[in-house]
Formats: C-alpha cells, sequence, structure tokens
C-alpha cells in the first residue's frame, strides 16, 4: 500500500487541476489548473521510474558494485518542465493581451467568438 | 564526398534540422525583416525537394532509419543491450506520404506570404515561427520514439498558439489563442501520461519496441487506459466532433497562410491517431470496437461539422467547420480500414477504403488550402471577413473567383477533381461495409456544395457594389501560391491511377504492415503482428482507369464527355437567334414589375440565402447553436467528457462477431 | 506598499549580495552538467531567478535602462544556434550522425575522456560534446527566462484601451 501512496496522489493531484480547469471562471486560475496538472504528470513519471535497490545514476559518486537506475524517467520529467514552462509563459501573455481588449478576465465574459 | 545511400538516410533529419536552425537564425533579422521570408520561403522550397527525393527513396528501398548519436546511425539497437535505447527516425511510406502533404502545403503558404505578411509588422518573428512549425510537423510524422512525438507535438503547439495571436492588435487573437493553447496543453499532458504509462510498463520509448512488446502481452487494462488516452488526444487536435469547438475560432482569427499550416497539422494530428491504433496496437485490440469508434467520430464530424458551416457569415469560419466535415471523411474511410483489419475483408474492400482515406488527405490539404488561401485573398482585398458585406467582385478579381471555384468543386467532389476520385473511393467501400454511412456520406457531400454555393454567390456573383470598385486583383506572390495547389489539384484529379498506384497505396500497405514496422527497427517480428496484405488492383484496362473495389472510374474519358458536351450545347446555342438588344429597357432587372433601386439595396446578403432552410430545421439548430457557447470551461469538459466515454466504452463494450 | 518602484534599502542590499552568489552557484551547475544533477535548464533557471529577483528588488524601469535593447535577444539566439550547429557538426566529423559525440575521443585532449565511474572529486575536462552543450542551453535559458520576466514586469499598460468593436472586422 504504502508503494502506491504516490499514484494516489497523482489521481489527485489531476482531479484537483481538472476541477480548476473545468469550473473556475478566472483565467488566471485555469492557468493554474493546468499547472498543477503539469505536475501531477511529473510526479507520475518520477514514481514510475523507482526500482528497488538501484542506485542514482551519477557516476562521481557510484559506489562499487551496485546497479544504477536508468536515467530515463528524469530525463522525461525535466524536458517535461521545460515544456510546462514555455506553455505557461504563453498562456499567461495570452492573459495580459485579453486583459488588454476586454478588460476582464472572466471566462464567462470572454465569448467574442461563439457559435 | 558521401554515397547516395547515405545521402538518402540523411535526408529525414535534414528535413527537421534545416528549418529549425534557420529559425533561430531569423530573430537576428530584424532590420530586414523582408529579407527574413525570403530566406524562409527559400527553405520551405528546399525542404519540398528533400522531401520528394526521400519519397522515392522509400519507395525504392523500404523503409528507412535513421538513430541519432550512434555511429553509422542505421545501428538500431546498440551492441551490448537488447532494445532499441536511442532516439530514432522511421520513414516508411506512410511517413513520407504525410511529409510530402505537409512540405507542399508550406512551400504553397511561404510563396503566398510573401505579399500577404507585408502589411505587419514583426515579419522575422512570423517567418521564425512558421519555420518551426514546419519542422515541428515533420518531425511529428518521421519519428520512430513516442516520447519524441511528445516533443514534436509540443513544439508544434507552441508554434501555431503563437502564430493565431499574430494580429495582436485584433481583439479576437488572444482569445482564439489562449482557447486553442487551453485545450492543446491539455491534450499534450495527457499524451505524455500515455507515454509514462508506456514506459513504465516496458521500459522502453521506441514505437517499435512498444508495438512488439504489445504484441507479445496482449491488452492489459493499462494498455486500454492509454489508448483511450491517445485516441481522445489526437482526435482532439485533429479537429473531430464533440472536440472541436476551438478549430473555428483558431481557423478564422489566424492570417491565411498559417490557417493552411494550422489544417496541415491537423491532419498531421491525424498520421499520429492511425500511427497509434495501426502500428502501436493492430490486431492485439478489439478491432470493431475500435474502428466504430473512429467511424463515429468520423460520422458525427461529417455531419455536425457541414450543417454548422450553413449559417456561418464569417467566411474563413464556414471553411473551419468544412474542415471539421472532411476530417470526419478520412476518418470514416481509415476506420473502416481498421474495422475490418485481421479478418479477409480487409483486402477486398478495408485497404481500398483506406486507400480513399489516405487520398483524401493529400487532396483535402490541396484544396481546403487553396479555398483558405482565397478567403485571405478576399480578406487582403477587402479589408472584411464577413460575407455579408461582400458582393460582386468577380469583376475585379478574377484569378481568385477562378481559383475558388477550383477549390469549391472540389471539395464538393464533382468529376474530373480530385475531390471525386478519393470520395468515390471513399463512397463504394464503405458502401460495402454498412449502406447507411455511405448514404450519410453523401448527404454531407451535397450539403457541403450548397454551402459553397453560398459563399461563391455572395462573395463573387451579386451587383457591383459602390464601396468596392477599387478592388484590385491580389499580388503576384498570391496568385503563384493559389496556382501552385490549384494546379496540384487539377493534375491529382486527372491522373488519380498514377497517384494511387504511386503515393497511397504503398502509404495504406505500410500503415497495415505492422510486422514490417518492427522488423526495421528490431530485425524481426513477433508472431502476433499483423502481415502485409497486398492491396487489390488500381488499373483497369484502359489507360487512367482507377479501379474501386466494386467500380471505377476513368478521368481522362470523363474530361473528353465533358469538353465534347460543352461543344454540342455551344452548337446549339449558336443556332438560335437572340431576340434582344444589349443596352436598352430589355435586359434591366425589374422586381415584381418595378424598376430595381439601387444596387446595395436589392443586394441580396449570404445570411438571406438558405433562411428557409434553416428556419424550417430550427428545432435541430437551436440547441445545436446554443452548445456552441464560446466558453473555454466547456470546451475542456466535453474534451473530458469524451475521453472518459472512450475509456468506458473500451473497457466494457465490445462486438464479438456479429453484423452492425 | 509600492510594487513598481524599488524596494526598501534593506532588500536592496541584501538582493545585491544574493544575486552575486546565485549567478556563480547557477554557472556551477551549468558547468558540471555531466557529472553532477543539474546541466543547461537547471542552471539557468538559476541565474535568471537571480536576475528576477534583482528586477523585483530594484524595479523594473531601473534595470530596463541598465540594458542595451536587443542584448538578452541575441544572447538567446547565440545559444540556440550554438547548440543547432553541434548538432549537426556531428554529421561532418568522423561519427557522421547528428547529435554524434563527436569530442570524445579527439587528439587535441579538450573535453576528450569519459568520466570515471566511482566516488571521484570530478573532472570537468571529460565527456565530449556535453559540456559545450550545456553551456549553450544554459545561456540560452538565462537570457529567455529574463526576457520573459522583464516583458510582463513592464508589459501591462497603465490605462486598458479595449479595441473590441463588436462585429467582425
Amino acid at each position: 500500500m504504502i508503494e502506491n501512496l504516490p499514484f494516489l496522489m497523482v489521481a489527485l493531484f489531476i482531479a484537483i487541476g481538472l476541477y480548476a480547469v473545468l469550473f473556475k471562471t478566472n483565467l488566471i486560475k485555469i492557468v493554474m489548473g493546468i499547472s498543477i496538472i503539469e505536475s501531477a504528470v511529473n510526479l507520475f513519471l518520477i514514481a514510475g521510474g523507482y526500482i528497488k535497490g538501484g542506485i542514482a545514476p551519477i557516476y562521481t559518486s557510484a559506489p562499487e558494485g551496485e546497479s544504477m537506475v536508468l536515467p530515463t524517467p528524469q530525463a522525461l520529467t525535466l524536458t517535461a518542465i521545460v515544456i510546462g514552462l514555455a506553455t505557461t509563459a504563453l498562456l499567461l501573455s495570452f492573459v495580459v493581451l485579453i486583459y488588454r481588449h476586454y478588460g476582464t478576465v472572466d471566462s464567462r465574459k470572454i465569448r467574442g467568438l461563439r457559435e | 564526398m558521401i554515397t547516395t545511400e547515405e545521402f538518402q538516410t540523411l535526408l529525414a533529419p535534414l528535413a527537421v534540422l534545416i528549418p529549425l536552425f534557420i529559425a533561430f537564425v531569423l530573430p537576428f533579422l530584424k532590420k530586414n525583416d523582408r529579407l527574413s521570408h525570403g530566406i524562409a520561403t527559400a527553405v520551405a522550397v528546399i525542404v519540398e525537394a528533400l522531401v520528394v527525393y526521400l519519397v522515392y527513396s522509400v519507395w525504392d528501398r523500404g523503409t528507412i532509419i535513421y538513430v541519432f548519436g550512434q555511429k553509422g546511425a542505421t545501428t538500431s539497437i546498440p551492441p551490448g543491450t537488447g532494445v532499441p535505447v536511442r532516439i530514432m527516425f522511421e520513414v516508411d511510406a506512410m511517413s513520407s506520404f504525410m511529409g510530402l502533404t505537409v512540405a507542399t502545403v508550406a512551400m504553397g503558404a511561404s510563396i503566398y506570404s510573401l505579399a500577404f505578411i507585408k502589411k505587419h509588422s514583426g515579419i522575422e518573428k512570423y517567418s521564425s515561427a512558421m519555420m518551426l512549425m514546419l519542422a515541428g510537423m515533420l518531425g511529428l510524422v518521421f519519428t520512430g520514439d513516442i516520447f519524441n512525438l511528445f516533443v514534436f507535438f509540443e513544439i508544434l503547439s507552441i508554434a501555431s498558439c503563437a502564430l493565431v495571436a499574430f494580429r495582436t492588435k485584433r481583439w479576437e487573437s488572444g482569445e482564439a489563442a489562449f482557447k486553442y493553447m487551453v485545450i492543446s496543453t491539455l491534450g499534450g499532458l495527457f499524451l505524455l501520461f500515455a507515454v509514462g504509462i508506456y514506459y513504465i510498463q516496458y521500459g522502453v520509448l521506441n514505437i517499435a519496441a512498444i508495438a512488439s512488446y504489445i504484441s507479445f502481452t496482449g491488452m492489459t487494462r493499462l494498455n486500454m487506459i492509454a489508448l483511450a488516452i491517445l485516441i481522445g488526444v489526437f482526435a482532439m487536435k485533429a479537429g473531430g466532433v464533440p472536440m472541436h469547438f476551438w478549430t473555428p475560432d483558431a481557423y478564422a482569427v489566424a492570417p491565411a497562410p498559417i490557417t493552411i499550416m494550422l489544417k496541415t497539422a491537423s491532419l498531421t494530428y491525424l498520421y499520429a491517431l492511425f500511427r497509434t491504433t495501426f502500428t502501436l496496437y493492430s490486431i492485439s485490440v478489439d478491432v470493431r470496437t475500435v474502428g466504430w469508434i473512429i467511424i463515429i467520430i468520423g460520422l458525427l464530424s461529417m455531419f455536425i461539422g457541414v450543417t454548422m458551416a450553413i449559417p456561418q457569415h464569417d467566411v474563413k469560419r464556414l471553411m473551419a467547420y468544412h474542415a471539421i466535415s472532411q476530417t470526419g471523411y478520412m476518418m470514416l474511410g481509415v476506420g473502416v480500414g481498421m474495422a475490418t483489419l485481421g479478418t479477409a475483408a480487409i483486402n477486398t474492400y478495408g485497404i481500398k477504403a483506406m486507400e480513399g482515406g489516405i487520398f483524401h488527405i493529400i487532396n483535402n490539404a490541396m484544396y481546403k488550402g487553396l479555398l483558405f488561401l482565397t478567403a485571405g485573398a478576399l480578406f487582403y482585398a477587402t479589408g472584411t471577413r464577413d460575407l455579408n458585406k461582400m458582393g460582386g467582385l468577380a469583376r475585379r478579381m478574377p484569378v481568385t473567383t477562378i481559383c475558388f471555384m477550383i477549390g469549391a468543386l472540389a471539395i464538393a467532389g464533382i468529376p474530373p477533381f480530385n475531390g471525386y476520385a478519393s470520395k468515390l473511393l471513399i463512397y463504394e467501400s464503405v458502401y460495402e461495409f454498412n449502406p447507411y454511412l455511405a448514404i450519410i456520406a453523401m448527404l454531407v457531400s451535397i450539403l457541403t456544395l450548397a454551402s459553397f454555393v453560398k459563399v461563391f454567390h455572395s462573395a463573387f456573383l451579386g451587383p457591383d457594389l459602390p464601396k468596392y470598385r477599387k478592388v484590385k486583383e491580389v499580388p503576384t506572390s498570391m496568385r503563384v501560391g493559389m496556382g501552385v495547389l490549384s494546379g496540384i489539384i487539377i493534375a491529382f484529379g486527372l491522373v488519380p491511377h498514377l497517384v494511387v498506384k504511386y503515393l497511397v497505396e504503398p502509404a495504406a500497405i505500410a500503415l497495415v504492415d505492422q510486422a514490417g514496422y518492427i522488423s526495421a527497427v528490431m530485425g524481426a517480428a513477433p508472431p502476433g503482428a499483423h502481415t502485409a496484405v497486398s492491396g487489390g488492383a488500381i488499373e483497369g484496362s484502359f489507360y487512367g482507369t482507377l479501379l474501386t473495389s466494386s467500380g471505377n472510374w476513368n478521368a481522362i474519358i470523363g474530361v473528353i464527355v465533358l469538353v465534347v458536351a460543352f461543344f454540342f450545347a455551344k452548337l446549339i446555342y449558336s443556332m438560335g437567334n437572340p431576340a434582344y438588344n444589349k443596352g436598352t429597357e430589355q435586359v434591366k432587372p425589374f422586381i415584381s414589375g418595378w424598376k430595381e433601386s439601387s444596387k446595395s439595396a436589392s443586394h441580396v446578403r449570404a445570411s438571406n440565402i438558405y433562411w428557409g432552410f434553416l428556419s424550417s430545421l430550427s428545432r435541430y439548430y437551436r440547441p445545436l447553436r446554443r452548445t456552441h457557447t464560446g466558453i473555454v470551461n466547456d470546451y475542456v469538459s466535453w474534451y473530458i467528457l469524451v475521453t472518459a466515454l472512450i475509456l468506458i466504452v473500451l473497457t466494457t463494450l465490445s462486438f464479438r462477431g456479429g453484423v452492425i | 506598499m509600492n510594487l513598481e518602484g524599488p524596494m526598501t534599502k534593506i532588500v536592496r542590499v541584501f538582493s545585491n549580495a544574493v544575486f552575486a552568489f546565485a549567478l556563480i552557484f547557477g554557472f556551477y551547475v551549468v558547468l558540471h552538467g555531466h557529472l553532477t544533477p543539474g546541466g543547461g535548464f537547471q542552471g539557468g533557471a538559476i541565474m535568471a531567478s537571480a536576475v528576477a529577483l534583482l528586477l523585483i528588488a530594484y524595479g523594473a524601469d531601473r534595470i530596463g535602462k541598465g540594458l542595451k535593447k536587443g542584448t538578452l535577444s541575441s544572447m538567446e539566439s547565440l545559444g540556440l544556434l550554438g547548440f543547432i550547429l553541434l548538432a549537426i557538426a556531428g554529421i561532418a566529423s568522423a561519427m557522421n550522425v547528428v547529435f554524434g559525440n563527436f569530442l570524445l575521443d579527439n587528439s587535441l585532449g579538450i573535453f576528450s575522456e569519459v568520466p570515471p565511474t566511482g566516488v571521484n572529486p570530478g573532472y570537468l575536462n571529460t565527456a565530449g560534446t556535453l559540456p559545450w552543450m550545456s553551456l549553450f542551453v544554459g545561456l540560452e535559458v538565462l537570457a529567455g527566462l529574463s526576457l520573459i520576466v522583464f516583458n510582463m514586469a513592464g508589459g501591462l499598460p497603465k490605462e486598458v484601451k479595449s479595441s473590441r468593436g463588436g462585429e467582425v472586422k
């Protein structure tokens, strides 16, 4: 049960993030919800890379006779964090652009392009 | 220097790296930004040449792989390990076909932008982002590694969102870009979740390796979740209903050349959907269920897309709804192919349906691109996208009118253009699978023609309005861009049998051939993989006949018949005696006996054309139009709902035997 | 509390001191990317947060006056160009493949050995093209993130002008 705890937290974070994206009407809260979901997926990647009895894959601190884990989950998570940073920055600049034209950040009022 | 074979192997990475390199160089050219777009156009032409040579190489040699970072670049499994560890590009016939589509459309868009973008500022950022989009699209179709697919997915989303918001002074840019970006990022995160599922189960990220492991272990609960997520993400990005709400907003707001790049990006996501269902899973999954899911999404897209297009009065929004509808055709054709995978029917009408769907991809990119470019030409000339304000422009813009007519006839599926050939393949094959689907497809085609008649009348025909007296024809580079695409439409329409034989059928066979894809990387195919099928006969005995599964079509004879009929009609017409005198009262229009008032007052606007049709169907239209609210939370909730629905269907129901 | 201008004296003095340390620490993380956890993006983000700290302490106008107009943008493009040129240079070299590690056993002795395994103090002169790529990525991330933070700090206009006309123009 204790090994499943990270995955339960992933499910909880995705639920919280989806609640923020689906039900909150402030655009910045929607961006925050996306950021929470991104943290949850990164946690999923790292938690899934756990190998019992493995050693961290660092050359300069590796003791003799042990086996290292593959550094692939770390690389995947790093790339995902960088991509998340770029999308958050772009989303927030779109919010600034919308605010400049509409004067509000309420998603129910930003409905110029409908049907 | 280097041998031909080495250069052929190097083509796919070069086609991705050169636009990427130029995209990083272009922001330096802030002072001289016209030059920046010239460089971008030159790069687009070079990439087109590289991709054409790549199509020939793959047709000649078979699947080409390129392993990054491995000395010699072709050893997929490093010695000592047993699995392919490095990132690789794997180009089979379907990937090179998609690459050809992407590169051709990008070339047309770049040439068109030379004149179109002149009135804007910040052109070097536009060109740089367009090169990034090109590199992202080519990387997505060429890659053989699922995490690399995610990275190129995100590169493409970010670059296209930035370009949708290019006109920052208009009020609609930020809104459309934000809505597109929210749902796109969410889709990307779910895709990463599915990649995580594959990595945690199997420890490899290579598509061929994952496919061979899935065919060995079968469908576990986790694989089903991953399949549901992947179908949801790629169908949403391709514009499948009911997750399509971002499509009209983003396509209408972006500048016209960017809209056609966005449309081609949607086609590459459709390719990614086919890659997961045909190569990753193939016959390990219950093919009837997955095939029917794709068919139902395709049917909904076709029908709802075209019915929402009829009441629109913004020309690019109307065309965007048609883009959704045409995506439905492709999903229908390839979905029928998926539903017959592994059974005997794949050899008769299944592969033909897939050929129809895949041929429709390149046809759709060409004629939809042409239509969006003509809409851009209308915007450039008149300054508005509203059909209610336009009228009578055929006098002033003849080249645009002819290009629009070619595009509209092609999208409606009128012979002898290329739309007819691919739609015929789809109709006849789908009819053998289930007759009702073909009937719905034909009904949608009629409605497509109806809405383009509306656009043609309100924009081009009609009286000579005073405010458009000074409108001129669009500049040369825009005409060349449109001309390239219309030339390809006419060429593909005249020789569809050659296109199907050399381009489309290898692509369809390569898509079905899971064993070939896996063995190119792993060296041998696992026993559970789906092997190659042989395509049916394509060419009839007479030159130029394209054989479908139950009929044939010869474009050259069709053109000859049309020309002969035209001459007969002209002969009969000239035998008559025109009994009217030009320029007198005899030829003036009268309305119920009264003389016509001013031209602007008697101008039949776009919203008036189908009012009877719309008001009689208002019980269907009112809830449908109320569903398209425009609130971004609703867009996301439809996407989550459909993904959950696909997951429930996959885990509980499955059609075992029987006929639906 | 005025959020636009410089903050109080204590904040400014302390942020001056921390700025130097943070830059050096970030550069250390970038430089040892092939030996310890870290590398280009992590070190670049640390350096950019040092710049952001300075931005908060002094206000956007004061910092904007110190920088020339296109400096950060050129730094960013230079970092990207260096990375992609190193990747393409792999084709022309002996490894004959994109992203090939062609500096790994060259004769000049620059970055030419494999890092030794086991507990050791860490030798910088190892691992081929990896330190170069870390450096370029670190430069690019520093410039890119600082640019984003500057634009967001000074980007909101004083009053809101809406051009929403209500119909499709």
